[in-house]
């Protein structure tokens, strides 16, 4: 009795899936300022002091509300950062690239970002960061290329 | 009441395009192989009941005896009857093109001749008044040089009369 035969047949196809979702307030101001301004901002917890980039409307330490936004230099230090060669269809850009978390001079909490501008094996952390921004901006986190070390 | 300002408000619209693999499996691997290569559908037979499924099943599900044995393979259609049939009334966006579906759109569940059970696929007519249960229908396969191994190497099935 012949048996169907073992070779899988493989299908591959994908599936599409638009989205649209809104940034919210905060968000909004922060994204507006890096757009017309190319200036990075902050939110400082009016109870703690705690300062959060990107800004979000809860205090992530104490829960209270927030409505204040500080402008903040922009410059920083890579606290961590991996080098990326997995490519995949949900990335930003191609790979291989160099992504971290970085924190701005001002905030408490860091914020993921690129680093471009320097060799992979010369990226170590605790390096001084400041941001890129493009020319075209579209009030987009992608507004801000990548960071470069100060020179 | 504090009036709020009008304030800009940014939203971000993406389309995500995730890629998939799918395994087939043994009796649908082989159903989609012949379907590409000879352009041809095939059942297959339950050694205990002789139910033909086409699509073709690895277990009855009826008396749960597995159907795996390739010389009890027998082509059906590929002209058919139309059992029963649906329309889709509402449009929707279809996940695999990124598209709304073109309505009306006609599903058939087609008895294909030589099959004891029913495949469900599309109908060329989408006219609803010209549908009628027990018509006759001939499956469009696509010429070899199209055919991807997919379910949609059958087109669509197309009235005939006879």
């Amino acid at each position: 009795m012949e048996a169907v035969k073992k070779e899988p047949v493989i299908f591959e196809g994908f599936v599409i899936m638009p989205y649209k979702y809104s940034v919210g307030s905060m968000a909004s101001k922060f994204f507006i300022k890096i757009r017309d301004s190319k200036v990075i901002s902050g939110a400082k917890c009016p109870k703690c002091g705690f300062v959060n980039v990107p800004p979000r409307s809860v205090c992530p330490k104490c829960f209270s509300k927030v409505e204040e936004l500080i402008d903040l230099s922009g410059k920083g230090t890579l606290e961590t950062f991996t080098i990326v060669h997995y490519e995949s269809s949900v990335q930003a850009i191609k790979p291989p690239y160099a992504i971290g978390v970085i924190k701005l001079d001002g905030a408490d909490s860091g914020m993921t970002h690129f680093i471009g501008e320097v060799d992979a094996k010369a990226i170590k952390a605790g390096m001084k960061l400041e941001p890129v921004f493009k020319d075209k901006r579209e009030a987009h986190i992608l507004d801000i290329e990548y960071f470069r070390p100060v020179k | 009441m504090k009036q709020r300002e009008q304030e800009e408000l940014i939203y971000i619209n993406k389309t995500m395009k995730i890629p998939y693999k799918w395994r087939t499996g043994e009796v649908w691997g082989e159903f989609f192989r012949e379907l590409k290569e000879n352009g041809i559908i095939y059942a297959n037979q339950c050694p205990t009941c002789g139910r033909q499924f086409c699509l073709p099943k690895s277990v009855c599900t009826r008396d749960h005896t597995v159907c795996t044995d390739r010389s009890k393979w027998i082509p059906v259609g590929p002209k058919g009857t139309v059992v029963t049939y649906f329309m889709a009334e509402q449009s929707f966006l279809l996940p695999t093109t990124g598209e709304m579906l073109k309505i009306p759109f006609a599903v058939g569940i087609i008895l294909l001749d030589g099959a004891t059970v029913i495949l469900q696929h599309q109908l060329e007519e989408t006219d609803e008044s010209k549908i009628k249960t027990f018509m006759r229908v001939e499956a469009v396969i696509k010429p070899k040089e199209q055919r991807k191994g997919n379910i949609f190497d059958i087109v669509h099935f197309k009235t005939i009369t006879e």
